[in-house]
């Protein structure tokens, strides 16, 4: 609905302008060669409805179509968001923000494309009704004008899709290329010709397909003024002393001025296919889930392997309530294990829990802790509550900051996160993500390099904490160090399989 | 006070947006002269226009060929300027980008990691994506189409005023009425927008957060939870964000208002003027109401073309925010002498400051750098192989091995040569000092397996790859920062063994805060609170 409202304000908008145009000339002549009984208090009215209308139009086809676009977008990303209610999207974390590009792009065609396209064929459209009527026997000069005019600009629309899609190319190439050149920044001392990185083709398609939109537009204008010769050596000596002549030669003339929005608007379309296409191959990688309706009480992991890292596969039995050490050095693959185990990655093998097989996917009361930490853009409260059924009141998630050893952040629970908010330490953010664990009331914790980043003292004091949580459940730690106070009751060393 | 300081902030950056000029200065003059004889032949034209109507409505007397062929040739020759003129745009462009492209590559070249890992990947990426090609939008269209908007209305008046003062008259007065009040409402969004900013920028931020945070949310089983969250966000974020651009919407209706309003009421008042209705000035013809008419739009289309070029003003300005803390940094020039000793007084780095009152290195000599993690080590590490400002560098050979292995996704030839000419005798004699070459000889390609992005590696390999890198460069000096950090107790000690075995007979300063035998080492230098202090 607001679409049509949009689009017959710009057309209105655009047309309105036009016809002012058009008008005013035809008015000025009238009154030039106007008799006694030319009544001109109609036109001069005419004339400033057309530009009242022509103002309102104009602010209103803006406000409606930037409602219109902001809406599509929030439709758009909601959508995205919905599809990864079972699954994961396949990517990097930077391919994320050519996403964000991406959906604008989709959005923006309404008011991008569409808009501007119409309101050119309309005017083109009623350029050709005018010859019809005021001068039928220059009829040909009015359809060659318009069809020559849209030859061109369909002629530049496939350019711009060439252009278009050769530029997203290149921002493609440029960006891997940049990520492999910026991911060994610590080698590039060791070289002896730097490496570098070279954007020019970018730029330079953009150059081009500016410099083609130009061109179309000086070619209308050659037109308009090939077809205005024509018409002034052939036809004109046949309607002397007619006023509607000289909107004949106002038309042509500023046809530049009436075409430009649609000329500039034609690689809009091609970035929303480009765009179109992008989302579309965006794989999902479904995510499993498993309940299982017990308290986990042993797991056995038979003959498993998961996908990168180690390349055999490993057997590990856990039958009571304690802490099993996974120990490895980076690149062992332990998160790639860690990840298996709890069911986010894929595995071969067999796991095993309270003596029934499970299947792949993710055991709704198990946790596990990200070695990275992920913090949300939002309260501390609301990354709290993220791990809890139903919100918590602020008591619980006090006690729960209490616990993980952040009792200095506990006046701060309304205070935002992240982005334009405060920065969390290293050491912050693990132990925010630990607390999450506690208070998810899992009954089995996978914990990734829990203890990196802390201070000795805090890895003892988290250390001491696990190890009294550890008596009531199953916690699984994959790391590198871990203080001495910390009770294993099983280990395995991924580094020596 | 702080918009004082912002508003302050942002004229440095539009200065130094100007400076960029210099890359094209003869090409933008060229262009601004074209630009005029652009609207000039324009006007000529327009003039011939006036004149055919007169003929041919008013006197009613066919045109002759040869003043249509005039009207071809003004016509061609206007057509002609502006094709010069996109040529000269495109031009300037590429020359401003490629310059601060150049520019930019020096001080990645000069600061190298300590520079790279200040921002993320996606920051580098947008410098030569968006912020560059900003400049130079701003640069090859802002600034020239800013002249015009200025220049171009003198013009058009000037050409009025002969043939009918009052109507010239009333343009000069309201032409600066237009700036003026684009320039309230504009300043009325900017309070609008900053009372909505942290809001704007927390609810903008909040979707993608979300989509890159999915598996937290799938492992918290906060799908639904989420889905709320985001759809509030987006509704208040599109409620906020309206009320910004319904404000920021007038400044444009300000302009196309008074574009409009003026073309009415001329054509009313040439209408009235030619019918005798009403007589300011001096009687007019329809040749002169109609060049009027024409003439009196040229005196906003400039200042239209400008508002449509305006978002450029505000990306130039956000690139110079994101570039200009960057390239305005002093480049440090490098030079490579061979090295005895090394005697510093009063050494310090900048931001952060990092001291010491003297630092010794004696050629040959193993140091141990202790500090705990945060204390600096990097930065002096940095500052000593010349990444960063500082009042002393090394000026020798140096190579830094870091905590993090790097593995080039490309094959383990590459991996090692780093596009040096190394022969593969050497290769492998390398690879036999860091223990790799029984493994590289398992592997089906050898030397020419492809590392993919899994490199099929431990973190211990990883770190005997880096190391065989290093010694390949033949660096005198060898600046280990933290190189067993991510490995396992057992893995520490054995690599750290092999690099006392491999590092010799080179100068070693050894970063770490596990522990290494003391007998290692014949300096122990120590960060504590910015001081480094050495027995």
């Amino acid at each position: 609905m607001t679409k049509f409202i949009v689009l017959i304000l710009a057309v209105v908008h655009a047309v309105a302008g036009l016809v002012l145009l058009l008008f005013s000339s035809w008015f000025i002549a009238a009154c030039a060669i106007a008799g006694v009984n030319f009544n001109y208090m109609l036109p001069a009215v005419l004339i400033r409805a057309l530009a009242l209308i022509r103002i309102a139009s104009g602010y209103g086809y803006m406000w409606f179509g930037h409602q219109q676009l902001l809406d599509e977008l929030s439709e758009i990303r909601l959508s995205l968001f919905k599809k990864l209610k079972t699954g994961l999207f396949k990517q990097q974390a930077q391919s994320i923000d050519v996403l964000a590009e991406h959906t604008e792009a989709l959005a923006n065609l309404w008011i991008g494309w569409v808009v501007q396209n119409a309101g050119a064929v309309l005017m083109l459209l009623l350029c050709t009704l005018y010859f019809l009527f005021a001068f039928p026997l220059s009829l040909f000069i009015g359809i060659a004008f318009s069809l020559i005019n849209l030859a061109l600009l369909i002629q530049l629309y496939s350019t711009a899709n060439k252009l278009t899609s050769l530029q997203v190319n290149q921002q493609h190439n440029l960006r891997s290329r940049s990520e492999d050149y910026l991911q060994s920044a610590s080698l590039w001392h060791l070289y002896d010709q730097q490496p570098s990185v070279n954007a020019q083709n970018i730029w330079q398609t953009q150059q081009q397909l500016q410099q083609r939109t130009q061109l179309t537009l000086l070619l209308t204008q050659f037109i308009g003024l090939i077809l205005l010769a024509w018409f002034l050596v052939k036809d004109s000596g046949q309607y002397l002393g007619n006023a509607n002549l000289l909107v004949i030669v106002i038309m042509l003339v500023s046809v530049k001025d009436w075409l430009t929005p649609a000329a500039s608007s034609q690689h809009q379309y091609a970035r929303y296919q480009q765009a179109k296409q992008h989302i579309q191959q965006q794989q999902v990688t479904p995510v499993n889930v498993c309940h299982i309706p017990d308290k986990t009480t042993d797991i056995h992991l038979v003959n498993f392997k998961a996908p990168y890292g180690i390349n055999r596969s490993i057997d590990l039995d856990i039958n009571n309530n304690g802490i099993v050490l996974l120990e490895g050095g980076s690149g062992s693959g332990k998160t790639s294990l860690l990840k298996a185990i709890y069911g986010l990655n894929d595995f071969n093998g067999q796991r095993q829990v309270n003596g029934n097989l499970i299947p792949k996917g993710i055991i709704t009361s198990w946790y596990y802790a990200n070695q990275h930490p992920m913090i949300l853009n939002d309260t501390l409260e609301a990354n709290l509550n993220l791990a809890t059924d139903s919100d918590m009141d602020q008591q619980n998630l006090k006690q729960a900051l209490f616990w993980a050893d952040l009792t200095h952040l506990s006046d701060s629970l309304t205070q935002w996160l992240g982005y334009s908010g405060r920065k969390l330490s290293g050491g912050e953010a693990k132990r925010l993500n630990i607390a999450r664990a506690y208070l998810s009331g899992a009954d089995v914790w996978l914990l990734d390099e829990p203890f990196e980043g802390l201070a000795p003292q805090q890895q003892m004091f988290l250390s001491h904490q696990l190890n009294v949580i550890a008596k009531d459940k199953i916690i699984i730690i994959a790391s590198h160090i871990f203080p001495d106070n910390l009770e294993i009751n099983k280990s395995i060393n991924i580094d020596e399989m | 006070m702080t918009t004082n300081k912002k508003a302050d902030h942002e004229r440095q950056l539009v200065i130094w947006l100007k400076q960029q000029r210099a890359a094209a200065r003869g090409s933008l003059l060229f262009l601004n002269i074209i630009s005029i004889a652009s609207v000039i032949s324009q006007i000529a034209f327009l003039a011939l226009i006036c004149q055919f109507a007169q003929q041919l409505i008013v006197e009613q007397t066919p045109i002759t060929n040869s003043s249509v062929v005039k009207l071809v040739i003004v016509g061609l020759l206007n057509l002609l300027l502006n094709y010069i003129r996109s040529h000269l745009h495109s031009r300037i462009h590429l020359r401003v980008s490629q310059q601060l492209q150049k520019d930019l590559q020096q001080q990645l070249n000069s600061r190298q990691l300590s520079l790279v890992k200040q921002h993320s990947h996606y920051y580098w990426q947008q410098q030569w994506l968006s912020h560059i090609p900003a400049v130079g939008d701003f640069v090859s269209y802002y600034l020239p189409q800013q002249l015009l908007a200025g220049l171009v209305p003198l013009i058009v008046v000037s050409m009025l005023m002969p043939v009918n003062w009052p109507v010239a008259l009333i343009l000069l007065i309201s032409l600066p009425i237009v700036p003026v009040f684009m320039y309230l409402i504009g300043s009325g969004t900017a309070s609008v927008h900053r009372k909505h900013f942290i809001a704007l920028e927390r609810l903008g931020s909040v979707f993608f957060d979300r989509i890159k945070h999915a598996e937290l949310i799938h492992i918290n089983q906060a799908h639904e939870q989420q889905l709320g969250v985001l759809q509030s966000a987006s509704g208040q974020l599109n409620q906020r964000t309206m009320k910004v651009v319904s404000l920021a919407f007038l400044s444009t209706t300000v302009l196309d208002f008074f574009s409009t309003i003026a073309m009415a009421l001329v054509a009313v008042f040439v209408g009235f003027n030619l019918l005798g209705e009403v007589q300011i000035g001096s009687q007019i013809n329809l040749q002169e109401g109609l060049y009027i008419l024409l003439l009196a739009p040229l005196c906003f289309a400039e200042l239209k073309n400008l508002g449509r070029h305006y978002h450029q003003k505000s990306a130039a300005i956000a690139a110079a925010e994101a570039l200009y803390p960057i390239l305005t940094n002093d480049i440090q020039t490098q030079n490579h002498n061979c090295f005895d000793t090394i005697d510093w007084q009063d050494f310090s780095t900048q931001q952060p400051v990092i001291s010491a009152a003297t630092l010794k290195i004696n050629k040959g000599q193993h140091i141990q750098l202790h500090g705990a993690s945060g204390a600096g080590k990097s930065v002096l590490l940095e500052a000593l192989i010349g990444f960063r400002h500082a009042t002393h560098r090394l000026s020798t050979t140096t190579a830094l091995l870091t905590q993090q292995p790097v593995i080039l996704n490309s094959d383990l030839r590459t991996n090692l040569t780093l596009d040096r000419d190394i022969t593969d005798e050497r290769l492998w004699q390398v690879l036999r000092e860091v223990e790799l070459e029984q493994w590289v000889r398992s592997l089906a390609n050898q030397l020419d397996t492809p590392m993919g992005e899994h490199p099929p590696m431990s973190g211990g390999q990883m770190q005997r790859l880096s190391l065989a890198r290093v010694l390949l460069s033949d660096a005198e000096i060898i600046l280990l920062d933290e190189p067993t950090a991510h490995l396992t107790q057992q893995q520490h000690l054995q690599i750290s063994e092999m690099l006392h075995e491999c590092l010799k007979n080179k100068t070693v300063i050894w970063a770490s805060h596990k522990a290494l035998p003391a007998e290692w080492f014949n300096q122990h230098w120590t960060i504590e609170s910015n001081k480094v202090s050495c027995r």
